[in-house]
């Protein structure tokens, strides 16, 4: 599987010069918790609600200061073909909770390690159904004829 | 034309044949300034959303679109994945209509 075919929702993103308080703003009506930083077509950095939190509000930065003063950047990123083991070695050996998913060098989406737990939890249920069938309702195979 | 996930992506995160058509869609997505883009709600329960394409940003014509979300008015630039899907309006060139 193809990490494109995991991401489930819409990418939103801002311009750099946009302010920390519009970020936060967009991320509540937009329902995301972080935002792709796209100058042009690139990519130039990744926002969180926890980078508002800790950069921002806790270190007493105003709301109208500019968005890329608290993104994360260079981005990591995996791109939209790759496969989702290289998804989960980047998730891993950066200890991340969300990955940039590029396609040509731009941003298409943000792929969340929820996304990957989620998956993992349908196919565990999908491995588990039969034998919780099994368990649950017993099953009795046909008396076997006994010949002499 | 619209493009939008299946019955059984709506319902549920499995994804099956319809998954590689619905990202081949998205991937050719062609919004225009004007058009709607609907978001559709990933819980039961969640309602739609929409936006109306402000720019195109996008080198291709494609993504990133600027966008004002229908209920907030708030601007923010999309990039449309498979739970959104596009509602494009003829654009009429200014002068077509015939004034009585």
């Amino acid at each position: 599987m193809r990490t494109i075919e995991m991401l489930h929702r819409s990418g939103v993103g801002v311009a750099p010069a946009r302010t920390i308080r519009e970020a936060a703003t967009i991320m509540e009506h937009a329902g995301v918790g972080a935002l792709a930083v796209v100058d042009g077509d690139q990519l130039v950095g990744v926002v969180t609600d926890r980078d508002i939190v800790r950069r921002a509000v806790a270190r007493g930065l105003h709301g109208d200061a500019r968005i890329d003063a608290v993104m994360t950047s260079p981005v990591v990123t995996v791109a939209a073909d790759d496969t989702l083991d290289a998804a989960y070695a980047l998730f891993a050996s950066h200890g991340l909770r969300r990955l940039a998913v590029t396609r040509d060098g731009s941003f298409v989406g943000m792929l969340t390690i929820d996304d990957l737990l989620v998956s993992l939890v349908e196919q565990l249920d999908a491995l588990a159904r039969p034998i919780t069938a099994e368990i649950l309702f017993a099953q009795r195979d046909p008396a076997v004829p006994i010949t002499t | 034309m619209t493009f939008g996930p299946t019955s059984q992506e709506r319902g549920g995160r499995t994804l099956g044949a319809d998954s590689h058509e619905q990202i081949r869609k998205v991937a050719a997505m062609r919004a225009s300034v004007g058009d709607r883009i609907v978001i559709h709600g990933h819980r039961v329960g969640e309602p739609n959303r929409d936006c109306e394409v402000l720019e195109v940003q996008g080198s291709d014509g494609g993504a990133p679109y600027l966008v004002r979300w229908g209920d907030s008015g708030h601007e923010a630039l999309f990039f449309p994945g498979s739970d959104a899907s596009l509602e494009h309006y003829e654009h009429e060139a200014r002068g077509n209509h015939a004034h009585d």
